[in-house]
């Protein structure tokens, strides 16, 4: 049995951004994620903007949060070398219905505080982004905004918190957690543990957690949402991500400039009881499209090259805020629960706001040896040609390209695999270094990574997954 | 600085290697990205190659070989496992950036280039197939990779979709090796594979062939465990009522394949939108003065046959191009119109070195009777040629001599009167 002082429970984004804050101190945390990798459950469902917060209603949590994280991602993903651009958002009307919208949207923007929050009109507003609909009026101008890649923000921190002590556990479902003198005992699919304190940010699943202490508080219900990502290197580059004008509940189908140059699309929103709800349908492939195309006319539905969903955690009882507080039934477990849009951008103010709740229980002293920079790996893609040649004459794997269509090599796809808590799956590598990610979808590389997998963790090539338990690509069967 | 560098070894690539030697072109240097020469013809163990080019049979990788065995007695030089990542353009050369685990960082210097990258297959999600995301969806080309080069089964219990001749291959190949086709879909109200395909591949082992039919849902969340599929009108849209649940753990996808030209677009090539291939004359040169293309990088081949001839013809060019016996004057444009989907070349040449040019094109449905008609622009008929049973899975070819170009004309188009409603 493994004894910690703190224990987070899932490892996506909001948990990996606790984990990583808790390793600044001089305490032991231990991290369960249910699945076999770190960000791929809700986080890796999501379109990756970083909201500036101008839309979080006055007055909530989330809105405080969501201001407050979208501020710290700039010096963050310099510290751990994610990816993260600073693109505005904006918000666009089409007409002077939708500019009252924006009007109360800037208001209330105002009042939390968002910088450089301001409605630009159409001049201004064709000059940010050219490739907009020449039907837009004006639009609402969110400069702190930015995008990311949400899964590779919660790898990022996982790598640095196992770097500054911390340890993560994959494959790690918690079955049940049984009160203790001083602590909890928690059961997982990877053994037993013992930690004082438990930080439960299990995403959809955050209310049958809280139930496993006798927590009954909470309901999560799942808002679903589908996206597309639409091939790069189609000429077109958005300067911000572009939204529509919001309904209720959701920020509407934007249109948003990816960290790798590609845009993607999403998401849609309708509410599911099915907690591993996975599907899209056509007519939300339809909605999604339709609605790009709106904001950018020269979008071709032959560059689709990719359509996935999210869920995003909806507590039905706290009117979509965020629900962030020490169980009043179960002393020294703490609920980060309803965490859903803006979930990202807030990430890093979640993960403060959680340990100043510890902090209120027990005295923290900040380790002196915290190292805050995580090195990523290297994206031959992007290196410039004198960059690429130095690589490969210091590695020459990086000379075997694999991915053909992102330009990822076997050196990459190496480090992927050995770094800690490293890829176990194709998603796994494909998340962490793109492979797979492109036209083809691996159609021609991935007979190559399975092999690279099967060869670098010593297990059989037909045991490899493509993603989940289960989610065998080959089967277990000689060619006859 | 070599003569002529290709990309590609595949097929296309071979033809045009051995051509481009056997023309006088010696200095040439093949790159290839996969660890042996022969392309996608590796995994394509059937037979059925070569009726056309060498009058017999022939399995993929004995079409290779041929070729394979003329570069290796030519002494032509290759390197495996090599990837260009990109090309620059000289006033008098070309670049080409290369890396390699063996070579390394390459620059290398050419007088000419033969682009022969082949194509990719389109997935599941450029056709947005709805529903969850299991493993166990995959192209059929990658399938025959893991069945034919890695000995390893994708599935026991399968449902293709898409009647294209490598679909077709593939059913029969799946009940070779031991698994159960269940049927194969087909969106269109007719298959786009070869008929001898359809009889050799489905018929002879009892799998049947759903037409107008498509899957209209993916299930299961870890691995496949169903489809479903849904007869569709002939606007493609489905057909309520006529769902119809299909248990299974794989889903083969032969949906059409896409030329890959992402490296050609870094010399910025014209790009023919309805081929998605580089614009090309008859030289098979593209609008980059001393870079050529052929086979599937170009338009989509029916026959790996008519690719090697195409090849030969870019290897050929090669030769006249470096010799300066290659006339280029006077552009006549080359127009497809109505039910015709492409041609190639897209243009030619009025004064033109070669004394027939073939005019490659497909159509965009099935015809049983036509007049195909190539015209100038003052609506001189040039060639009208009656043509029966025309379908758009089969390239079709019309020839031109440089006497039906001998009037000065800019601008030719081929067109198709269709007399009998198939």
């Amino acid at each position: 049995m493994i004894k910690t002082d703190v224990l987070v429970i899932g490892g996506g984004i909001t948990g990996a951004s606790i984990l990583r804050e808790l390793s600044k101190y001089q305490l032991s945390s231990v991290l369960l994620e249910a699945n076999n990798d770190i960000g791929s459950g809700i986080t890796k469902g999501n379109g990756g903007v970083v909201h500036s917060g101008y839309d979080a209603h006055h007055g909530s949590l989330k809105a405080v949060l969501n201001v407050k994280g979208a501020l710290m991602y700039p010096e963050l993903a310099k510290q751990l070398e994610f990816a993260y651009q600073p693109k505005p958002t904006l918000t666009v009307a089409f007409n002077e219905e939708d500019r009252k919208t924006i009007e109360e949207l800037l208001t209330n923007g105002l009042k939390n505080n968002v910088p450089g929050l301001r409605i630009i009109e159409k001049d201004e507003l064709f000059s940010i982004e050219p490739n907009i609909n020449p039907e837009a009026i004006c639009a609402l101008y969110a400069p702190s905004a930015g995008i990311t890649d949400p899964y590779e923000v919660a790898i990022a921190c996982v790598e640095n918190a196992i770097e500054n002590g911390s340890q993560v556990f994959v494959d790690a479902k918690v079955t049940a957690i049984y009160k203790e003198e001083n602590g909890y005992r928690v059961i997982s699919k990877q053994g037993e543990f013992f930690s004082r304190s438990i930080i439960n940010a299990s995403g959809v699943f955050g209310d049958e957690v809280a139930k496993l202490v006798n927590d009954h508080n909470y309901k999560i219900t799942q808002r679903h949402g589908a996206l597309l990502i639409i091939e790069k290197a189609v000429g077109i580059q958005l300067n911000a991500s572009l939204f529509p004008v919001p309904r209720k509940d959701t920020k509407g189908m934007a249109t948003i400039p990816a960290c790798a140059g590609n845009i993607i699309v999403g998401s849609t929103a309708i509410m599911q009881d099915d907690k591993e709800y996975k599907k899209f349908s056509k007519e939300e492939v339809n909605d999604l499209f339709n609605s790009a195309q709106k904001m950018v006319p020269n979008l071709k539905r032959e560059h689709i090259i990719r359509v996935f969903n999210g869920l995003r955690p909806v507590e039905i009882h706290s009117n979509n805020d965020f629900v962030i507080e020490e169980s009043n039934i179960a002393e020294g477990f703490y609920n980060c629960i309803g965490i859903q849009s803006p979930g990202v951008a807030a990430a890093p103010a979640v993960a403060m706001y959680v340990v100043d709740l510890l902090k209120q229980k027990q005295t923290l002293t900040l380790k002196e040896t915290f190292n805050p920079y995580r090195k990523r790996i290297v994206d031959f893609s992007e290196a410039s040609n004198q960059e690429k040649q130095r690589l490969i004459e210091k590695d020459a794997n990086y000379g075997n390209i694999l991915c053909r269509c992102e330009v990822v090599s076997e050196a990459e796809i190496l480090d992927a695999i050995h770094r800690p808590c490293g890829a176990r799956t194709l998603d796994g590598v494909k998340r962490r270094t793109r492979a797979g990610m492109g036209r083809c979808q691996g159609g021609f590389c991935q007979p190559k990574i399975m092999d690279i997998l099967a060869r670098e963790l010593g297990i059989p090539y037909e045991k490899i997954l493509l993603e989940e338990e289960n989610s065998l690509v080959l089967i277990d069967q000689e060619v006859e | 600085m070599f003569d002529c560098v290709i990309i590609g070894a595949g097929p296309a690539g071979l033809s045009a290697a051995v051509s481009a030697y056997d023309q006088g072109v010696k200095n040439i240097l093949v790159l290839e990205r996969d660890v042996e020469l022969g392309g996608i013809l590796n995994q394509c163990i059937h037979n059925g190659f070569g009726l056309h080019r060498f009058n017999e049979e022939l399995t993929g990788p004995e079409y290779a070989q041929k070729f394979i065995d003329l570069v290796k007695d030519h002494k032509i030089t290759y390197q495996l496992n090599t990837m260009v990542l990109e090309m620059i353009q000289s006033d008098d050369y070309h670049e080409i950036i290369a890396v390699s685990k063996q070579h390394g960082y390459q620059h290398i210097h050419t007088k000419t280039i033969i682009l022969a990258m082949g194509a990719r297959e389109r997935t599941r999600f450029m056709i947005q197939i709805p529903g969850s995301r299991p493993s166990g969806v995959l192209t059929a080309g990658t399938a025959q990779r893991y069945i034919n080069i890695e000995g390893k089964m994708v599935g026991k219990k399968v449902v293709i979709l898409g009647s294209g001749d490598i679909g077709l291959i593939m059913a029969r190949r799946m009940s070779l090796v031991g698994a159960k086709v269940l049927r194969v879909v087909e969106i269109e109200p007719h298959s786009n594979g070869l008929t001898r395909n359809i009889v050799q591949c489905l018929d002879d082992y009892n799998i049947p062939l759903f037409l107008s039919h498509t899957v209209i849902e993916i299930h299961g969340n870890h691995r496949l465990e169903g489809v479903s599929i849904a007869k569709v009108d002939k606007d493609k849209r489905v057909i309520e009522g006529t769902q119809e649940y299909v248990a299974c753990d794989t889903l083969l996808l032969s949906v059409g394949l896409i030329p890959e030209n992402e490296l050609s677009k870094t010399i910025q090539l014209d790009i023919d939108p309805a081929t998605k291939g580089p614009i090309v004359n008859e030289y098979m040169e593209t609008s980059v003065a001393g870079v050529f293309a052929c086979g599937n990088v170009v338009h989509i081949h029916d026959l790996v046959d008519y690719v090697s001839m195409e090849a030969e013809k870019a290897g050929k060019s090669v030769a006249e191009y470096l010799t300066k016996s290659m006339a280029k004057t006077q552009v006549v444009q080359v127009e497809p119109q109505g039910l015709i989907s492409y041609c190639v070349p897209q243009y030619v040449h009025q004064n033109t070195s070669l004394d027939t040019i073939d005019i490659m094109y497909r159509v965009k449905k099935v015809i049983k009777k036509a007049t195909v008609l190539l015209e100038d622009e003052r609506g001189e008929i040039i060639k009208k040629i009656p043509r029966l049973n025309m379908a758009p899975g089969e390239m079709e070819k019309i020839r031109i001599t440089r006497k039906d170009l001998s009037v000065p004309i800019n601008h030719i188009t081929l067109r198709l009167i269709e007399s009998e409603v198939a």
